[in-house]
């Protein structure tokens, strides 16, 4: 992709690429289904492994809102513990006397969020390189088909790492 | 709160590479619980509700040089491990960042031989 292809504000762009991906999806299932996929020369059996690869992209974007929506606990014995992520402010705040186990625990599920963000970060900033050239071709089947066939296997291998630490979190 | 909102919220931290910000604070569970229903009022955990105490806050600047306060003590549970919350925060929000850059690499301009 050439340097003038970015968006003019990724920042902004990160945030509707579960959107993007829910469109692509949409667009393909519509395309695969009809003459399109035919006549653009898609194969029967690309239909599984697309599907494959977008819902690998949709883990990542997954993990990202995990992580950006922050973490609320309460516990049995009344007290609770909140995260809220806001820009570059974190707030912690702690009601009531939660036991060191149950401190523990809630630090032990933010290092998992935190570990599955930085395993898709890699995957969700290819990700938003593809989104980029779909909304600029109006989500056309064909680039759609093409781009995640050419990237297919890469966010597969990213998304390796996603099923890893999942694995590893429910362990 | 939406899942995009969520996300643009965070993302929104990246415009400026500025200082990172975490504050801890604690509070009595009946300032925050419904008397009514018994329900937590999540949207009441802000600190400008003046029933919460600073505990603790950690200003991370860009260049890395590091602010920390910590109350005395705190009157509720362990102190130490309600330090050791606080401390995991921030390595979160410092987590946040560095895959927020590693996100946004691709985007960033690059120099030869820079």
């Amino acid at each position: 992709m050439s340097g003038d292809e970015g968006p003019a504000d990724p920042f902004l762009a990160v945030a509707d690429l579960g959107e993007h991906l829910a469109r692509a999806r949409a667009a393909l299932e519509r395309s695969l289904l009809g003459r399109a996929a035919v006549a653009e020369g898609a194969a029967a059996d690309e239909g599984p492994r697309i599907t494959q690869v977008l819902e690998v992209a949709q883990a990542a974007v997954t993990s990202l809102g995990r992580f950006a929506s922050g973490l609320q606990r309460s516990f049995a014995d009344g007290a609770a513990i909140s995260l809220v992520r806001d820009g570059s402010r974190v707030t912690v705040t702690v009601l009531g006397a939660p036991t060191p186990v149950a401190i523990a625990d809630f630090i032990a599920e933010l290092a998992d969020i935190d570990q599955r963000l930085l395993d898709g970060a890699e995957l969700l900033g290819l990700l938003l390189h593809l989104c980029t050239g779909w909304v600029a071709a109006g989500f056309a089947p064909p680039l759609l088909l093409k781009t995640l066939l050419d990237s297919g296997p890469r966010i597969l291998e990213l998304g390796a790492a996603l099923s890893r630490s999942a694995v590893e979190t429910r362990s | 709160m939406s899942l995009k909102d969520a996300i643009k919220k965070f993302t929104d931290s990246v415009m400026d590479l500025t200082n990172l910000e975490v504050t801890t604070y604690t509070g009595k569970l009946e300032q925050i619980v419904d008397a009514t229903t018994g329900q937590i009022k999540w949207d009441e955990f802000k600190p400008s509700s003046g029933k919460l105490v600073l505990a603790a806050a950690t200003l991370v600047r860009p260049n890395l040089n590091t602010v920390n306060f910590r109350a005395s003590d705190s009157e509720q549970g362990d102190f130490k491990a309600l330090i050791e919350l606080h401390m995991a925060a921030v390595d979160s929000a410092r987590n946040g960042r560095a895959a927020l850059v590693k996100i946004f690499s691709g985007f960033f301009p690059t120099h030869p031989g820079g």
